[in-house]
């Protein structure tokens, strides 16, 4: 079986409106991320940004493509591998997924910086704050205090290229001795499969961040991201 | 070749380019007679589209992939030995893709 990716390219204009500029003008250095639909028009936005006076901060994050383009994934500090700090993130494209993982990733700076979205389909600016991803991020605590109660953890891996994360069991037991970990593995992570293992006290993901955000904040169980775990090991 | 996604009009629904040519020859060059299409649910209602102009333009079969496709990194592997090509919409090359795999190149 071959592989190909095909873009998607947006063939309307990435043209940043005066509005999204003028806002722009109170913060130096921009972090400008998008995604591939629109990446290969980027260049228009970042010489718009330097004749408005900011500095463009970007990078290639570390499973990406191409400079500039974020992915769901990249959520936690040092994902995205930027050359200097930034004042204000700058997000151009639709939706919420991706400027929502810029938002988780700056969780673990000392600043929470704002997440300006410019949407090239419809011209219009929306600005992301902390408290719009505040409902997730204390789900997440009142977790991590779970898990740490808890003496049964369930840890669910999935066969997707990329996240076959078994290893992460023996990670797991050596940081916790003191509990029991049952791997479960499925190919696609059904987050309702959950509730015919009441057995199971916590459950921890080892695929896809993102499971571990928004997805548990929407379920009675108690659901935490292997890496937020592991952190709470070494504490 | 016409690229019927392409010509139309400006309008919201076709603003995307799903470079229906560059598809249609990588099903060709690649001698596939089974392909997989797979769409971010945003895409999805184009999957008709998209399907009809590469069998007008090949003899290969197509099969639309019925459920989540989030990015580069999903992938059907259980198919592995059932289809000769997929193609993935909307996403770009996942850098952890398992060797052995072309990813895109």
């Amino acid at each position: 079986m071959k592989l190909i990716f095909i873009d998607v390219h947006y063939k309307g204009e990435v043209k940043l409106t005066k509005e999204c500029l003028d806002y722009l003008k109170k913060f130096k250095n921009v972090g400008l991320f998008t995604t591939t639909q629109f990446n290969y028009k980027i260049n228009q936005v970042v010489e718009q940004l330097e004749k408005n006076g900011n500095i463009v901060v970007s990078s290639q994050p570390e499973r990406t493509n191409a400079k500039f383009q974020v992915l769901g994934c990249d959520m936690y500090h040092g994902n995205l591998k930027l050359p200097k700090k930034v004042d204000v993130f700058l997000y151009v494209g639709d939706g919420r997924f991706h400027p929502n993982a810029l938002l988780f990733h700056e969780e673990d700076s000392k600043t929470f910086h704002q997440v300006v979205l410019f949407n090239p389909t419809n011209n219009k600016t929306d600005v992301l704050t902390e408290k719009d991803v505040k409902k997730v991020i204390d789900r997440r605590t009142a977790n991590m205090k779970k898990f740490l109660t808890a003496d049964y953890i369930g840890v669910v891996v999935t066969t997707k290229p990329g996240q076959e994360h078994l290893h992460y069991v023996e990670k797991l037991k050596k940081a916790f001795p003191e509990k029991k970990f049952y791997p479960f593995i499925a190919d696609q992570i059904n987050i309702s499969e959950f509730s015919n293992f009441k057995w199971i006290q916590s459950w921890i993901n080892t695929a896809c961040p993102r499971i571990g955000m928004e997805d548990a904040a929407e379920i009675d169980e108690s659901l935490l991201n292997v890496v937020e775990a592991l952190r709470l090991a070494k504490r | 070749m016409k690229d019927s996604l392409d010509n139309k009009d400006m309008k919201y629904e076709n603003m995307y380019d799903f470079e229906i040519d560059k598809v249609i020859e990588a099903v060709k060059s690649n001698n596939a007679k089974s392909v997989l299409l797979q769409f971010p649910d945003g895409l999805k209602h184009r999957g008709k589209e998209v399907v009809d102009a590469i069998e007008e333009n090949t003899d290969c079969e197509c099969i639309i992939w019925l459920g989540n496709c989030f990015g580069g990194c999903d992938i059907p592997i259980t198919l592995n030995h059932q289809i000769d090509l997929v193609i993935q919409f909307g996403h770009n090359k996942f850098i952890k893709n398992p060797a052995g795999w072309d990813g895109g190149k």
